[in-house]
């Protein structure tokens, strides 16, 4: 078993106690589940008690996914008038075409202010049209996008999207606006325990259900300036490890009988690890200083201690399962 | 034979100090501007990120 609430704001409150600048953010679907057959009484109820301790972790910005809109939009509304950091720079009002959040929120660490911005895919699956009856549009990520930016610009000195369009969305994003350094990613849900990288940014995502905390730590020197990571370096060498052992395998495959095929993927692969070599020399050269950064998948596993507040709150609720 | 008064020796050694002074402002702007990031401080900072939690409140099983 992995995951759990209580587990999740132990494990925040303790990486603050440690000192340090802590910043919590969630990249959406973050309430609701797509299953047909949940109750709506016990739906909020959940939904209050997970917006209760993303208040006591002190999240700095939340976006809002489509499954987030399962309850219909006031309902979230509420919830951020509750004090809730909902952010999404594509989510409008049908009628009268205003924004319903925030587009962006600007974070003041230190001397540092990070910039962090609000995207929703642009399909609505049938479930949630029919919870939002027609009453939100939602308006193109990419010009939202891009507009958000130009808004920030000189604003914020670091720029990350908070995304619920999935992972290949959020790669072109990034590719094709190249002044985000991150995407905090999600609707797919997916396990990335390596960094992607896409343009001069990074795409991450922390997988589903609560059941791992994505740790990204940074560290940085020149503000504006692209973000390196700073174990690229001994991801290469494992990549090359690899690489030398599919190679051992294809030598001794031409030594019990020459093949024309079998040469020409050894020669692929030769010229794959010469390119990986001038990487790692690339790589340990950037890594001296700079902006680095370093990401991470921690488990919630049974070990670690659950914030008893929280235990308290779902005991309360009389919720004993999903 | 002309002698220099207490004053005009208090002028030349002022002289010199800020002579002094000036070469090293300008040695400092010429030279050390470029590695001004080795002292340019360090922002650390933790971003602890969820994804897809969808109303989840207990473990699941992996």
């Amino acid at each position: 078993m992995l995951g759990g609430l209580a587990r999740r704001v132990a494990l925040v409150e303790a990486t603050r106690s440690r000192g340090g600048r802590v910043l919590v953010v969630d990249s959406g679907d973050l309430f609701f589940e797509k299953k047909e057959a949940v109750e709506p009484q016990q739906a909020r109820a959940k939904a209050e008690i997970l917006a209760k301790a993303y208040k006591k972790m002190g999240a700095a910005a939340i976006n809002v996914g489509d499954l987030d809109l399962l309850q219909g939009p006031e309902y979230l509304l509420e919830l951020a008038k509750g004090g809730l950091p909902l952010v999404s720079a594509n989510l409008r009002d049908s009628s009268s075409g205003k924004p319903l959040f925030a587009a962006y929120k600007v974070e003041q660490v230190g001397s540092l202010k990070v910039g962090f911005v609000g995207l929703i895919g642009p399909e609505m699956s049938p479930q949630v049209q029919k919870a939002v009856g027609g009453k939100v549009t939602i308006s193109d990520p990419w010009e939202a996008a891009t507009r958000s930016l130009e808004e920030l610009e000189g604003k914020a000195d670091l720029l990350i999207v908070l995304s619920d369009m999935g992972m290949a969305r959020d790669q072109r994003l990034a590719r094709e606006l190249p002044r985000i350094h991150f995407i905090l990613g999600g609707h797919d849900g997916r396990f990335l325990s390596n960094p992607n990288p896409e343009g001069s940014g990074w795409v991450l995502q922390s997988y589903s259900k609560g059941m791992y905390l994505g740790r990204l730590r940074l560290s940085i020197q020149e503000p504006g300036q692209p973000v390196l990571d700073q174990n690229r370096a001994s991801r290469i060498q494992q990549e090359l490890a690899k690489m030398d052992g599919r190679i051992d395998a294809h030598k001794k495959a031409l030594e019990r009988g020459s093949s024309p095929s079998v040469e020409r993927s050894l020669k692929q692969l030769q010229e794959q690890r010469a390119k990986l070599e001038q990487e790692l020399v690339e790589a340990r050269k950037k890594a001296q200083g700079g902006n680095l950064f370093s990401w991470s998948l921690e488990p919630l596993d049974p070990s670690l201690p659950e914030d008893p507040e929280v235990k308290a709150w779902i005991q309360a609720a009389g919720i004993e399962k999903d | 034979m002309k002698e220099f008064s207490g004053s005009s020796r208090f002028r030349r050694v002022e002289l010199a100090v800020l002579l002094l002074a000036a070469a090293w402002v300008g040695f400092s702007g010429l030279f050390l501007a470029p590695f001004s990031w080795a002292q340019r401080k360090t922002e650390e900072i933790t971003i602890l990120h969820t994804n897809n939690v969808t109303g989840h409140l207990f473990g699941c099983p992996t």
